[in-house]
């Protein structure tokens, strides 16, 4: 049998098919994480909560929605770059920027915030007034702030806010409830009870802030157009404001929903792929390849060379690898260079004695006695009279031994132990086990790390099953 | 038990004491290069001179001579624990320090009883993680058996091809999700069983009550072991089984007229034994750190939630060493039985002897 | 009487990759009480399929049909539950080749015997008991009932199996090539054995065989098995002197005789590939008088005067449209112009000139006192030599052709791996060409290897299955030939021509898999002859080849090594063709060469007793074989462990002389023409002067 028929004899079989179809998928989407994602995605992103504090925390995916017969409000991001209306008096300007959100849930959304961006001024610290505009014309002051002014003994032009833009949780002011009671009671004031409408807001202003009060207390959302309305008072028609940002806090949150600090789950699993099939090929192959020539120079060489590969083989693969995995990361630091390093090094002896007796029988084969009789130095006979016959066998193992890896580096971060520079799956998961998803029923958090996990390790076993018939031929028979 | 029998076993006891061996000097050189060993018996030491002072107060009164004494204590200790020399030199007494487990005491951790020494809250920690591994390992041969026989004798039917992509996914489950996922859907979706506990809050009376509620609470930590490691296992069956059948001797029992089943036990199942038990060999490690993962998941009060315990919070590593070393004497020892049960089973390998004669 | 009676049975088997027809409308009788049938078949035949289609044992992918019957049961329509209880082992048993994979490995020998009866509730105590009796009665102890199958021999297994095939004393005994795994003096006890239980028990069997000469030392009649279709079936004694089918006649010339001028002949090419039949005769395209109708039509099995049946267009009326005027054939007009003498296929080239120089006068290699061990590990801790070579002397001339004899065990193959330096022998010398290579180190042997060159015996096993054949060829070359690869190209093609795999071009790019064994073999020869060695070591080169095809390889070697000055050091276990195709016979027996002469001496005059016994194991199709049991040397061949002090052969020699023979090695006497032995009975040779045997 030729080397090129086990590839048509993979190709041929379901799961062959499959798995090739699939570690091409997977392939791709790594490449296209890999060419768009920065490198230290880990410690500027993933672990920096400033980045998603406008995200909205622990939320479902925005397709729940449509499974369920209630609407949860999506989340919305508006940003803008320019005014929509100036109006100037004298040097002094006015400058209005209108974010504009669309209430069509039933819910209200689960925050509002405002964020600006840069801001230079010359001398006077521009003002702003926010205020929230709703469609049946009720308008919610929401907060009124100045710009930081200039620090003592610093002179101007000043720049405030470019490193870190300055937010501000709308949702979350203190004097939000009585706010909007003053603003509702200018339409709503004879068909509620005030006092009612007060004490429902103090539990649930966002409830008041996007929804019409009845007589019970309660509210009815008002769905339409609302107007995150900023108002800056600039005294210097020079002054730049460069950008401001509204977010309205959605329920539900793109494809994979959010964590409890509001991570992006959709980034960290897709970062998690290329990470996962980085140690399920690195560790195989190196441990495939160390194993291979081992075994290879274990059973051919034989004598003492035997004796001692054997030996140390015989005794590392019977250590139980996990309870070392975790204390030697323990102790050495969890580095992921340094887990990949531990699975090769008790990943070869398998092998090695496997190797070795599919190559001690072929010392004595007579293909190989023929080749010796020929004067075959013994890297011609090891490279084309043994390692052919090896070579279905041990491409085998590299696929089965990639699922492997990936499944042992998965548990060592569920313990905690993951490297922190690189987010995976098995990390993300840990954080969503130790911070109770489980028990809160955040399915969205724990379910597709697990899943994607198995697919990956899933796809190499395939690829192993396909490749059953071209290492086991008996099966091909029966 | 004859010669003949002692050679084969003496040669895998060997190699297990071996790997027992490896595993303590690896501990302990890595303790030692990495500075934790000094650390930790210099924390067994201020645990002697805390408990000495009141002692010593006793008798000396003047504060100055007190401080004296116990400077004076506290270097004879080191040099006891020999302190005072490079790791290196103290490797064979740490190697026997940790195969003792006298690794002094644990941070927070306390026993049952209150003891806060390692060894008795590691040795407390034994049994649970014993009974879920055995438990597990036990059903998983039961069903693997059962099934993977039964698959040789359908090979390239629909059952057969299903059960072996699911013996792939079930190869590639993640032990610790799969306890998850199972938490997810029977516990707290259908509410049909406990999440996790070993017991009932407050735990029931002894007797038969307390034993069904640690089954009841076993269930779930106990299936998740078995879906991760069974269906690979029936695979490895029903591939040995399906070798097996096809040599000459099960035609040849065959032709002797004798009756199915009767062919299958004797002929192909006996000599298919070792070679299954060897799967089982196999599958332990994997079940071993299963266990581990599963017990954190289900909060069951075994060795593994211990390590999950001790590496979070605040990481102790007298217990995580402990641990890794019991864990490893675990395995050997499980790994022993197996061996014991392979030689048995297996007249050939009584004979290697007998085999070199006619090469 | 009662028979077997099995009428146009047909096999296929239904595989992935289309449907083979194993068996094609096979039909045969054998009488109950004692008849013995012989089905004779090359590999592919069909013979295996034959013998488990009777006992049921098919897989799911084959098809049966056609009648059987045995006595009043038709087997066919019997359910599997009914055929299991009444006919298995009951009244059909079998003895299957392999006896290392027939018998449960795990399982002692007696409980696999007392299986047997267990099934009719005989107690286990009583089971074993029989168990035991049975053994003795084939021959072993009684204590063997304790052993496991690893702890025997192979003829020791063997015997196991014949016994358990006893048990429930069947009417048949189907036998699948129950000796081909064994030494020929194993073979013939077995064979005495049988013909024993023959007799005394009157148990029919069914004798199936790849060869004609062990058949007829057994069977009464004779059924000739091709591709899947019996072409002659009759009384032995007339398939044997009298065969009528081109196929028998050919398989009986292929046999090489110990005694006689004729030279054994052989057929070329190959049986037709099952999944693509012919409409004609299967024979055909080997058969040396086909004509016109074998082409189109199949014969059908017909009465050939009192003779034997055959399936052949020369015994039958040709089919009406091919009529003798359309037809240019001689040969084909009647089915009475039977060639009188068989048809010789392929050109056998004339026998040896005996050109034997006295080796002596221009020694190519020599070993000299070479004494080679193996270790194995024994006990705990201790290792014991495995005395694989005991103090051999040989001498090799120059363009002689030498065969070393010998049961496994012998050594022989050792020696062969002396003389190529695979291994390092622990006393003695190996001189070649007159430089000393006992202690060379591999690059320093750089240039030997070049000079010496090796055939193995299984060509399956020799060549890599992940390397072209002109690859293959081409491997020696790429370490000692040519740079340039046009030269090399050229040596390889000219090297397959010389071993007739003409045109050679079209074989360069086949893989080996895809090629007959004889093609096989003959690759592996042009391999070894591309280097234009000085010796080639052909070790066992045609024992996994058909019989059929044995001698085409033997005359391309013998040619080669004739033609060329070559020096041809070939191992065998088979004297017959030894003394065909060698100059000089070397007899081994346990590490030690026992005797040594010109061929025809050694054959004709043997001198030493394990050389006489291992001529008289040796099967010949005569009719006269099955009335006599065959005198055999009695026992197994000891250990290599345990080599027997004095002449290692006294403790399975007749006349070992008590107190001599075991106590020290015979010294080597002459006789005449360089014929040299070492034993006690000859204390003085013709000059008495010590010869190239020595002894201690």
């Amino acid at each position: 049998m030729r080397r090129r028929s086990a590839i048509s004899q993979l190709l041929a079989s379901v799961p062959g098919r499959l798995g090739l179809g699939l570690l091409a998928a997977l392939t791709l989407v790594s490449l296209y994480v890999v060419a768009t994602y920065p490198l230290d995605f880990g410690p500027a992103r993933w672990s920096n909560p400033a980045v998603w504090s406008d995200f909205p925390s622990a939320v479902p995916p925005a397709w729940t929605n449509q499974l369920s017969r209630e609407r949860r409000p999506v989340h919305q991001v508006v940003v803008a770059h320019e005014p929509s209306e100036v109006a100037a008096a004298g040097s002094r300007e006015t400058r209005v920027y209108e974010l504009a959100f669309v209430q069509d849930a039933d819910e209200p959304p689960t925050f509002l915030s405002f964020t600006l961006g840069e801001v230079r001024y010359a001398v006077r610290p521009p003002q702003y007034a926010l205020v929230l505009v709703r469609p049946d014309g009720v308008r919610v002051p929401l907060a009124r702030e100045a710009v930081t002014g200039p620090r003592p003994g610093e002179s101007g032009p000043y720049v405030r806010y470019a490193q870190t833009p300055h937010r501000l949780l709308l949702s979350g002011e203190r004097r939000l409830p009585e706010a909007i009671a003053q603003a509702l009671s200018s339409i709503y004031a004879e068909a509620v009870d005030a006092e009612v409408v007060r004490e429902a807001l103090r539990a649930r202003p966002l409830v008041g802030l996007f929804g019409v009060p009845a007589a019970d207390g309660s509210f009815e959302p008002l769905l339409g157009r609302y107007l995150l309305e900023a108002r800056f008072a600039v005294a210097d028609p020079g002054d730049v404001v460069s950008s401001v940002k509204g977010v309205a806090g959605g329920a539900v949150y793109g494809l994979f929903g959010t964590d409890a600090i509001g991570r992006d789950l959709a980034e960290g699993l897709l970062f998690g792929l290329p990470i996962a099939l980085l140690i399920g090929v690195l560790a195989s192959t190196l441990s495939t390849a160390i194993g291979t020539a081992l075994g290879l120079v274990s059973g051919f060489v034989g004598g003492r060379t035997d004796l001692v590969i054997q030996r140390v083989a015989d005794v590392m693969n019977n250590v139980p690898v996990l309870p070392l995995l975790i204390f030697l990361v323990f102790i050495l630091g969890s580095r992921l260079w340094l887990i990949l390093a531990i699975l090769v090094v008790f990943g070869w002896p398998g092998l090695t004695i496997m190797v070795r007796s599919m190559v001690l029988p072929l010392r004595a084969s007579p293909e190989v006695e023929a080749a010796r009789t020929l004067g075959a130095p013994t890297a011609h006979i090891l490279r084309h009279h043994v390692f052919p016959h090896t070579a279905p066998f041990v491409f085998a193992q590299l696929i089965f031994s990639a699922p492997g890896a990936i499944l042992a580096e998965a548990g060592l971060s569920f313990l905690g132990l993951g490297d922190p520079s690189l987010p995976t799956w098995g990390q993300i998961l840990e954080q969503g086990f130790r911070t109770g998803a489980v028990f809160l029923g955040y399915w969205w958090w724990v379910v597709p790390p697990g899943l994607l996990i198995v697919l990956t390790a899933v796809t190499f076993m395939l690829l192993a099953l396909g490749m059953e018939t071209v290492v086991n031929p008996r099966l091909r028979e029966a | 038990m004859t010669p003949s029998l002692l050679r084969p076993l003496l040669v895998r006891a060997a190699s297990l004491i071996a790997v027992l061996l490896v595993v303590l000097v690896l501990l302990v050189v890595s303790l030692g290069a990495t500075g934790f060993s000094e650390r930790m018996l210099g924390a067994i030491i201020g645990e002697e001179l805390r408990a000495l002072r009141p002692a010593l107060a006793e008798t000396i009164t003047d504060p100055e001579a007190l401080e004296t004494a116990v400077a004076a204590r506290r270097s004879e200790l080191e040099a006891a624990y020999g302190l005072d020399r490079a790791w290196h030199q103290r490797l064979p007494s740490m190697v026997l320090r940790v195969f003792t487990l006298d690794l002094g005491v644990a941070r927070t951790m306390r026993a049952t009883d209150g003891s806060n020494r390692i060894a008795d809250i590691v040795l407390e920690r034994l049994p649970p993680t014993v009974l879920l591994l055995t438990t597990a390992l036990a059903i998983t041969a039961i069903i693997g058996l059962t099934l993977g026989v039964w698959l040789s004798t359908q090979v390239g039917s629909l059952a057969d091809r299903a059960i072996s992509y699911l013996a792939s996914v079930s190869y590639a489950l993640p032990a610790w999700w799969t306890g998850i996922m199972l938490i997810l859907l029977l516990s707290f979706q259908l509410g049909l069983l406990p999440a996790g506990g070993m017991y009932s809050t407050p735990p029931p009376e002894a007797g038969l009550a307390r034993f069904l509620d640690l089954a009841l609470h076993a269930i779930l930590p106990v299936l998740t072991l078995v879906l991760v490691s069974v269906g690979p296992y029936i695979y490895v069956v029903r591939t040995i089984t399906l070798n097996v059948a096809q040599e000459d001797f099960v035609t040849l029992a065959r032709a002797k007229g004798l009756p199915g089943r009767v062919v299958e036990r004797r002929h192909v199942l006996r000599v298919a034994a070792p070679p299954i038990v060897t799967g089982l060999i196999l599958g332990l490690a994997g079940s071993l750190g299963g266990s581990i993962l599963v017990e954190t998941v289900f909060d069951w009060r075994g060795m593994g939630r211990l390590y999950y315990d001790a590496i979070v919070g605040t990481p102790d590593e007298g217990l995580i060493i402990g641990l890794t070393f019991m864990f490893t004497l675990l395995y050997v020892a499980a790994r022993m039985v197996l061996e014991v049960l392979y030689v048995l089973l297996d007249p050939r390998v009584r004979y290697e002897d007998a085999q070199a004669l006619r090469h | 009487m009662d028979r077997l009676t099995v009428e146009d049975l047909r096999l296929t088997y239904h595989g992935g990759r289309g449907a083979v027809r194993a068996v094609d409308g096979v039909s045969f009788e054998l009488a109950l009480g004692g008849e013995a049938l012989g089905v004779i078949g090359e590999s592919g035949s069909g013979k295996s399929s034959l013998a488990r289609a009777l006992m049921r044992l098919l897989p799911k992918s084959a098809s049966v049909t056609g009648r059987m019957q045995l006595g009043e049961l038709d087997l066919g329509a019997m359910s599997d539950e009914r055929f299991r209880v009444e006919v298995r082992w009951r009244r059909l048993a079998m003895v299957m080749q392999s006896a290392m994979h027939a018998l449960n490995p795990v399982l002692r020998v007696g409980e696999q015997l007392a299986e047997c009866w267990r099934l009719d509730g005989v107690g286990r105590r009583e089971a074993l008991r029989r168990s035991g009796e049975l053994l003795e009665q084939v021959g072993l102890g009684a204590r063997s009932a304790m052993r496991y199958p690893h702890e025997l021999s192979g003829g020791m297994r063997q015997r196991a199996m014949i016994a358990m095939a006893l048990a429930l004393e069947p009417a048949v005994l189907i036998l699948d090539e129950p000796t081909s795994a064994l030494d020929v003096s194993i073979q013939a006890q077995i064979m005495n054995l049988l013909k024993r239980l023959r007799s005394e028990r009157g148990t029919s069997m069914l004798f199936i065989t790849h060869d004609l000469a062990l058949a007829s030392d057994l069977c009464d009649s004779l059924g000739v098995l091709y591709a899947g279709q019996l072409r002659e079936i009759g009384g032995a004694d007339e398939v044997l002197t009298a065969p009528n089918d081109p196929y028998t006649r050919a398989l009986l010339a292929s046999i090489p005789r110990l005694h006689g001028g004729t030279r054994p002949t052989f057929l070329p090419g190959a049986p037709p590939d099952p999944r693509t039949p012919s409409p004609g005769c299967r024979f055909q395209p080997r058969c040396p008088v086909a004509f016109e109708p074998c082409r189109e039509h199949a014969p059908a099995l017909v009465e050939v005067g009192t003779g034997p049946r055959a399936r052949c267009w020369l015994y039958q009326p040709l089919p009406e449209r091919v009529g003798p005027a359309s037809g240019e054939s001689a040969n084909g007009s009647g089915a009475g112009s039977r060639p009188s003498t068989p048809p010789v296929p392929g050109g056998v080239p004339a026998p040896g000139s005996g050109s034997a120089a006295s080796p002596a006068a221009q020694p190519l290699a020599r070993l000299e006192g070479v004494s080679l061990y193996y270790w194995v590990r024994r006990g705990l801790f201790g290792n014991a030599p495995v005395k694989a070579l005991e103090q051999v002397d040989l001498t090799l001339g120059r363009g002689e052709s030498v065969a070393v004899v010998g049961e496994s065990g012998s050594g022989k193959s050792t020696l062969g791996r002396a003389l190529l330096r695979l291994g390092v022998p622990l006393r003695g010398r190996i001189v070649f060409d007159g430089q000393d290579i006992t202690a060379l180190t591999e690059a320093e042997l750089h240039g030997f290897r070049r000079q010496v060159q090796a055939v193995f015996q299984d060509p399956y096993a020799s060549l890599s299955p992940y390397m072209r054949v002109f690859d293959l060829v081409e491997e020696p070359l790429q370490i000692h030939g040519p740079p340039s690869h046009k030269a090399r190209q050229e040596r390889v093609l000219t090297a397959l021509e010389h071993v007739k795999l003409q045109p050679a071009s079209e074989f360069l790019e086949l893989y080996p898999h895809t090629l007959s064994g004889g093609q096989r073999q003959r690759v592996s020869i042009a391999r070894a002859m591309v280097l234009e060695p000085q010796l080639l070591v052909a070790d066992e080169p045609v024992s996994m080849i058909d019989a059929s095809s044995r001698a085409e390889i033997l005359y391309l070697l013998r040619e080669l090594q004739e033609g060329r000055d070559l020096t041809l050091l070939t191992i065998t276990h088979d004297l017959a063709s030894a003394r065909h195709f060698a100059d000089r016979i070397a007899v081994m027996y346990l590490g030690r060469v026992v005797e040594l002469g010109p061929a025809r001496r050694v054959i004709e005059s043997p001198k030493h007793p394990y050389t006489r016994g291992l001529l008289a194991a040796v099967p010949e199709p005569d009719p006269a074989n099955r009335h006599q049991l065959r005198s055999v040397i009695e026992g197994e061949p000891p250990s290599a462990l345990q080599v027997p002090s004095g002449c290692p052969f006294h403790t399975r020699c007749a006349e070992a002389i008590a107190g001599v023979c075991d106590a020290t090695f015979p010294a080597v006497t002459h006789h005449g023409e360089g014929h040299d032995v070492a034993c006690h009975l000859y204390p003085a040779g013709d000059d008495g002067a010590t010869a190239e045997v020595r002894g201690r």
